[in-house]
């Protein structure tokens, strides 16, 4: 390879001063969006993202994490060491045997099917082999878990490659995990930019629910052809939604045209007022001026709207406005939304799988019926789409009824099939109902749901509260989780759940709400575990013995705010914009907590500063447990403060601390074009406004930190010794 | 508009705007090629500097470093509103148009053109820091080689020096040649990409199926082996012009277009196909490596003296990541006519973060930084003895707790280490720059022979050829190396003279790879040393870095926990606990397993990151 001219070297210089601006390298990211500069590597975004998904679940050699493999002559599927980190998201099966003289049914999904917070001890697929066993005789029967927690439209590879294991019929339990990726694919940009110019954010959702439905209709089209073509029947299950007991974390609306977020603030603060006021019509009036601003971007109005409808007893108009709660994030890659089935993919599926002549298990019409009209809720769900043991054997139920059908020609009402159903152990139902109550809290929601599912676990057995007790320990340690004692206990117990869930998907956070639900259920059992936990998180985190830093992981998320968290997220499964390393508040007020003790005076230091123009001034107003400490003058350089605070402000145990930040200038549709050169750029756009930016946050004890740990101490635990 | 307290009744608060601190604080930033860094300079002094690999465990990390950012500050006692400026180690633009023309070759491969054009979409470094750490104020872009010479030449303690910089490549120059004199750098020659001698280096790294940009002090460890008897083909990669001029024969080097960085012609040149990684090594690729390290320092020799005649001083001051070649450099000082030579400690793209904040001071006030030799690299984050003890206190670890008892622990790990025990060392803050140097180290009883493969075996898995490094008290380091001056950074070899088997430590041709120890710098260290020395009559310790193979060196108390947990190391002394491997309870396997997650960009191996 020769080198290139000497002579060159000027004119690469000349060009590197005129491309090392900003707008240079959008207008380069724009002709090559616009195909008017050649990718010489004639490269695609999306299809190397999707290349490196769909090889782990499936190829001519593969299916899902089981390779083919010839023993003895025969073809064997084995599960691939070297996949072997993948393992944990599949079902506990080593091998797969050459199809025999048993009917063979396959069931594909995500996490739902899975059986999560069950599985492994418990999943759909027990229950469906239990149930068509019922039918076609002992042994007479299998049914292959191919479910994988988490996937998504990969769904269609491993469908199609799942041919190579000879099924007599498919079932798919899937469309939770289906939502637009991002990156997104390159042709996509000029599109979506288009659309934002056009009208807005509302155009960016338009486009994507299009967008969902095109590529869900190509996936269920695909795999229904695929197995048309070889008769292979398919049960496609129409997934459904929490819709009555989940709740999306309430923020506020992205940028809106003409700077209308002000307007839509204002106008939540008094539909607020009018629920806490019992003023429902008054409520609905000013949610639907929301609703006409926001254009169901947002599900704050959609769930006032809901509440309201649901106090005049109007069941449908509830139901239709969960639904659009449950949709509003479409669009919307910036925030970490649970799974959910999306309209625009349950109507997908029900319409393209009976174009080819499948049964297709319809959910939300089958719980609509089971529930004589009443929406989905706790009784049905663990959590947001999960199932409970009911839930479960609904659905399969009627999957097994839709199988029958098929492959025996027998038509059996699917209620007959839940009589018999196989159920988990009450000490499972308890450790199934504990996990869901962690992960709803994590969820973000509210201290009712959680209450419920840890009442739910004490109820179902007694056992749990040697788990809670010692959960509460392990989640209140300074100490990394699984390097304490708590955690070592909860492994003695062997339980694969607890093993799998709880021990492996944990973040030691201060759980407020979590614990104390925790606690609070443990008084049914006339067990006191409030005071453990209180001396407990005294012991590790008062701010008597230690400087806290608000803005840690630990303190910011007791805040509740899911967008501002992001930034410190000790994970990365969850998409999260990373590009600032500080705190961005998304709302007129920013929460934390922190442990404290009466007559312990405390400092604050405080370093922030507010978004927009330098011009733009405006008091910040700090709290502490409902009392405002200070007002701050705040320009959008960074000012540090130092507030000292006397003790007989600070409570023992939890402390709320608000920062108040002023109404911004809300830019409206000058803010598009950071989404736009975001898009171009590849880069998670920021939808949403800034209200104010935090780079330091501490509290501590002015009279300093005790700093020595005695040498001989009585180490307080709630686990005991 | 002004502050105001909202009294409550009988509630008393107080509320303080926080002036600018009065220092001046200088925030050095290398990033985006390998080793990303961050250094705090506080009214010239070095007071914080740490590699992100260390936090994001993703060894060489080359990502904006937002946590050794933030440790900077926490470290400085300051807030992102002291900041007065940010210094970035090299000129994007610059680098850009490098890049650029690398994209002209005409018959480049669509790929390598395509991320040539991914770079003009890039945003600028300037544009990433001010939004990944909110810093709006001025940011100070200095010259790559520049950087790597001040983070010599500022923290060497001469008035004037002659300064020569060699690399791979950061923006166009591979090597400078210039000199300090007061507060003034100044250059006057360069070798310009693509003529280098770090590639020249690489590329054999490469050849011989080491990881290029890593692998290169393997291959100095290997050269002892071979004989150099591949010296004139070698020659014939690189051609010695006049002055500081050398070009390379780019029809041995592939770095341009391809993803290698030499050619078929060089395996074609030297007879052989070129080593699979981790394959047997064999006597020619020990021959190979022996000569490429010949005509290295037949070339460090020659340009060295080339810019001695130009800038006659006593003083030479050497960085970039050539300069962490120790045989070389210690060539130059035996064979070449400088009197006194320093190597900054991390004279990698990590320590050109120093040299880019050192350059801002002075273009801020006018004055050099703190005047004095660098004389300790423990500028990163410590431990706390009793949160380290708290934690193994609320785990089912099995731990003596010698708080309060320095004295004993000290007894008792000589004690260990003369039994033969493998230690586990974290101490005090963690050392900037690629040498554990008792901060965060392994260490052994140097005598035994046995221990260089014991040590690979239990945690290093490393190539047995490569000898281990020794500490030796300072003040008895005359008595068994050929050395008459302290050597705090590991950056120098000598020959081995003590009376004692040192063969762990020794390497083939009889030389060592030393760290003197004093208790000034690391007193407690050095405590160690003494008390092994009193019980032996040996003042020297193996010391290796705290690490696994592939991983960063360990940086907290957890760390050091999670390693030895999946090492096989015997004992580990955590700041003031102990703890053996059969203190170590069941669940920490786990937990090991659960590493945080990895947070950084990985850096490639297979050629350099030239984009």
């Amino acid at each position: 390879m020769e080198r290139p001219s000497e002579s060159l070297k000027s004119f690469a210089n000349h060009v590197a001063r005129l491309a090392a601006s900003e707008s240079a390298a959008q207008l380069t990211s724009l002709l090559r969006l616009a195909g008017l500069v050649d990718d010489p590597s004639g490269r695609s975004n999306s299809e190397g993202a999707q290349r490196g998904a769909t090889d782990v679940v499936g190829s001519p050699d593969r299916v899902g994490i089981w390779e083919k493999k010839q023993e003895d002559g025969q073809t064997v599927f084995v599960r691939s060491r070297e996949v072997m980190k993948d393992w944990n998201y599949w079902a506990n099966l080593g091998r797969i045997e050459l199809k025999g003289a048993k009917k063979r049914v396959l069931l594909i999904g995500e996490s739902v099917a899975r059986g999560y917070l069950y599985d492994p001890i418990y999943t759909p697929a027990m229950v469906l082999e239990k149930m068509l066993e019922s039918r076609f005789g002992p042994g007479q029967v299998e049914v292959i878990d191919l479910a994988r927690t988490n996937i998504g439209l990969e769904v269609r590879e491993l469908a199609i490659s799942a041919l190579q294991l000879e099924p007599d019929a498919l079932v798919m339990f899937s469309g939770n995990n289906w939502r637009a990726g991002y990156p997104l694919d390159p042709r996509h940009v000029p599109v979506i930019d288009t659309a934002l110019r056009e009208k807005g954010i509302a155009g960016v959702k338009q486009f994507a629910d299009e967008s969902l439905g095109e590529e869900v209709r190509s996936v269920v089209r695909d795999i229904s052809t695929a197995y048309a073509d070889r008769k292979i029947p398919i049960v496609w299950i129409v997934p459904e939604f929490n819709l009555m007991d989940w709740r999306e974390p309430l923020i506020s609306a992205p940028h809106l045209p003409d700077g209308a977020n002000r307007t839509w603030l204002e106008l939540w603060e008094r539909a607020r007022m009018a629920l806490e006021n019992g003023s429902f019509p008054h409520a609905k009036d000013l949610a639907q001026k929301m609703l006409d601003l926001d254009a169901g971007l947002c599900v704050v109005p959609l769930y006032i709207l809901a509440e309201c409808s649901r106090h005049a007893g109007d069941r449908e108009a509830t139901r239709r406005y969960l639904e659009l709660a449950r949709d509003s994030s479409v669009w919307d890659p910036s925030i970490s939304a649970s799974a959910r089935p999306l309209a625009v993919s349950q109507r997908s599926i029900r319409e393209e799988a009976r174009k080819t002549n499948h049964e297709v298990v319809d959910m939300p019409e089958i719980l609509k019926e089971y529930l004589k009209g009443e929406i989905p809720d706790r009784r049905l769900f663990l959590d947001y789409c999960h199932h409970t043991t009911e839930g479960i054997q609904i659905s399969m139920a009627a999957t097994a009824a839709a199988i029958l059908r098929r492959l025996k020609g027998e038509d059996v009402p699917w209620r007959s099939l839940v009589k018999d159903a196989l159920a988990p152990s009450r000490e499972v139902e308890a450790e199934a109902a504990f996990l869901s109550a962690v992960h709803s809290a994590h969820w973000w929601q509210s201290y009712d749901v959680v209450l419920h599912h840890c009442r739910q676990a004490v109820r179902f057995s007694r056992h749990i509260t040697q788990v809670m007790k010692f959960f509460v320990d392990l989640q209140t340690r300074r100490t990394p989780m699984l390097m304490c004692q708590a955690a070592e206990r909860i492994s003695e117990l062997k339980s694969p759940l607890l093993q799998h869930y709880l021990l492996r998907y944990n973040h030691q956070q201060l759980d407020v709400v979590l614990l104390d639900a925790i606690a609070n259920a443990m008084k049914e059992l006339d067990i006191d575990a409030e005071k453990d936990l209180q001396r407990l998180r005294q012991e590790e985190h008062s701010v008597r013995n230690r400087d806290i830093d608000l803005l840690e992981y630990y303190f910011n998320s007791a805040g509740l705010q899911p967008q501002e968290v992001m930034w410190v997220l000790p994970r990365q499964d969850r998409i999260t914009r990373k590009a600032a390393d500080y705190y961005r508040a998304y709302g007129l007020d920013s929460k934390f907590m922190f442990i404290g003790e009466r007559d312990c005076p405390l400092q604050f230091t405080f370093t922030c500063r507010l978004p927009g123009h330098a011009a733009f001034q405006g008091a910040v107003t700090i709290h502490l447990n409902d009392k405002q400490l200070a007002e701050l003058p705040a320009a959008s350089s960074w000012s540090t403060w130092d507030i000292t605070v006397p003790g007989n402000v600070v409570q023992d145990g939890c402390n709320k601390v608000v920062v108040r930040w002023p109404m911004p200038e809300f830019p409206g549709q000058h803010a598009y074009a950071g989404i736009q050169n975001d898009l171009i750029m590849g880069n998670i756009p920021e939808f949403y406004c800034i209200f104010g930016e935090i780079h330091t946050f501490t509290v501590a004890n002015p009279a300093g930190t005790k700093t020595t740990v005695p040498l001989e101490q009585h180490e307080l635990s709630a686990i005991g010794k | 508009m002004s502050a105001k307290r909202t009294d409550q009744p009988n509630v008393q608060i107080k509320v303080n705007r926080r002036g600018k601190k009065e220092q001046v604080n200088i925030i050095g930033v290398s990033a985006g090629y390998h080793d990303s860094a961050c250094c705090l300079l506080q009214d010239g002094v070095l007071v914080a500097a740490v590699q992100e690999e260390r936090f994001s465990r993703m060894k060489n990390d080359k990502s904006f470093p937002r946590n050794a950012f933030r440790y900077c500050l926490e470290a400085g006692g300051i807030t992102i509103g002291d900041v007065d400026c940010l210094a970035y180690y090299e000129d994007p633009t610059l680098k850009l148009g490098r890049q650029i023309w690398m994209g002209t070759i005409s018959e480049l491969p669509a790929d390598r053109r395509s991320a040539i054009l991914d770079r003009l979409v890039t945003p600028q470094p300037q544009a990433i820091m001010s939004q990944l750490f909110g810093y709006t104020g001025p940011i100070e872009i200095v010259d790559h080689h520049f950087s790597h010479a001040a983070s010599s030449y500022f923290f060497s303690g001469f008035d004037e020096a002659a300064i020569l910089t060699v690399d791979g490549v950061g923006d166009w120059p591979s090597t400078t040649y210039g000199s300090g004199q007061g507060t003034q750098i100044s250059r006057f020659e360069q070798v310009d990409f693509p003529d280098s001698l770090g590639f020249f280096y690489s590329a054999i790294t490469g050849y011989l199926g080491f990881e290029v940009n890593e692998g290169e002090y393997k291959v100095m460890g290997l050269a002892p082996y071979g004989e150099p008897i591949y010296v004139p083909e070698l020659r014939k990669l690189v051609e010695i012009t006049s002055e500081g001029q050398y070009r390379l024969n780019m029809k041995y080097f592939g770095f341009l277009a391809e993803e290698s960085m030499y050619t078929e012609e060089l395996c074609k040149l030297l007879g052989r196909p070129p080593r699979k990684p981790e394959s047997d090594l064999q006597q020619f690729h020990m021959d190979v490596a022996r000569s490429v390290q010949v005509v290295l320092e037949e070339i460090m020799l020659e340009k060295t003296r080339y810019l001695h005649s130009k800038v006659p001083s006593e003083n030479l001051c050497m960085a970039g990541g050539v300069a962490l070649n120790v045989v070389a450099n210690s060539r130059c000082l035996r064979d070449g006519r400088f009197k006194r030579l320093f190597v900054q400690p991390a004279a990698g793209d990590a320590g050109g973060s120093v040299g880019a904040a050192a350059m801002a001071h002075v273009r801020l006030t006018g004055e050099r930084p703190a005047h004095k030799q660098l004389d300790n690299v423990y500028l990163g984050p410590a431990n706390s003895s009793d949160e380290t003890y708290h934690i193994l206190k609320t785990s089912s670890a099995k731990f003596q707790d010698y708080r309060g008892r320095e004295d004993e622990l000290i007894a008792y790990v000589a004690g260990q280490l003369v039994e033969g025990k493998v230690i586990g060392w974290l101490h005090g803050r963690m050392e900037f720059g690629p040498r554990s140097l008792g901060a965060r180290s392994i260490l052994a009883d140097a005598r035994r022979p046995e221990m260089r493969d014991r040590i690979n075996a239990l945690v290093k898995m490393r190539e047995s050829f490569r000898p281990f490094a020794p500490a030796v008290l300072e003040h008895k380091a005359a008595e068994h190396f050929d050395i008459d001056h302290k050597s705090p950074f590991m950056l120098e070899t000598c020959q081995v003279i003590s009376p004692i088997d040192l063969s762990s430590i020794t390497h083939i041709d009889g030389s060592a790879r030393i760290q003197t120890v004093g208790p000034d710098a690391n007193p407690r260290f050095a405590k160690l040393l003494e008390e092994f020395d009193r019980r032996t009559g040996c003042p020297i310790l193996l010391n290796t870095s705290f690490n696994l193979r592939g991983e960063p060196i360990v940086c907290t108390a957890v760390d050091a926990m999670m390693t030895f947990v999946r090492s096989k190391i015997d004992v580990l002394v955590v700041e003031d606990c102990v703890l053996d491997r059969s203190g170590i309870p069941a669940l920490w396997d786990l937990q090991a397993e659960m590493a945080p997650e990895k947070m950084g960009e990985a850096v490639g191996h297979l050629i350099y990151t030239l984009l």
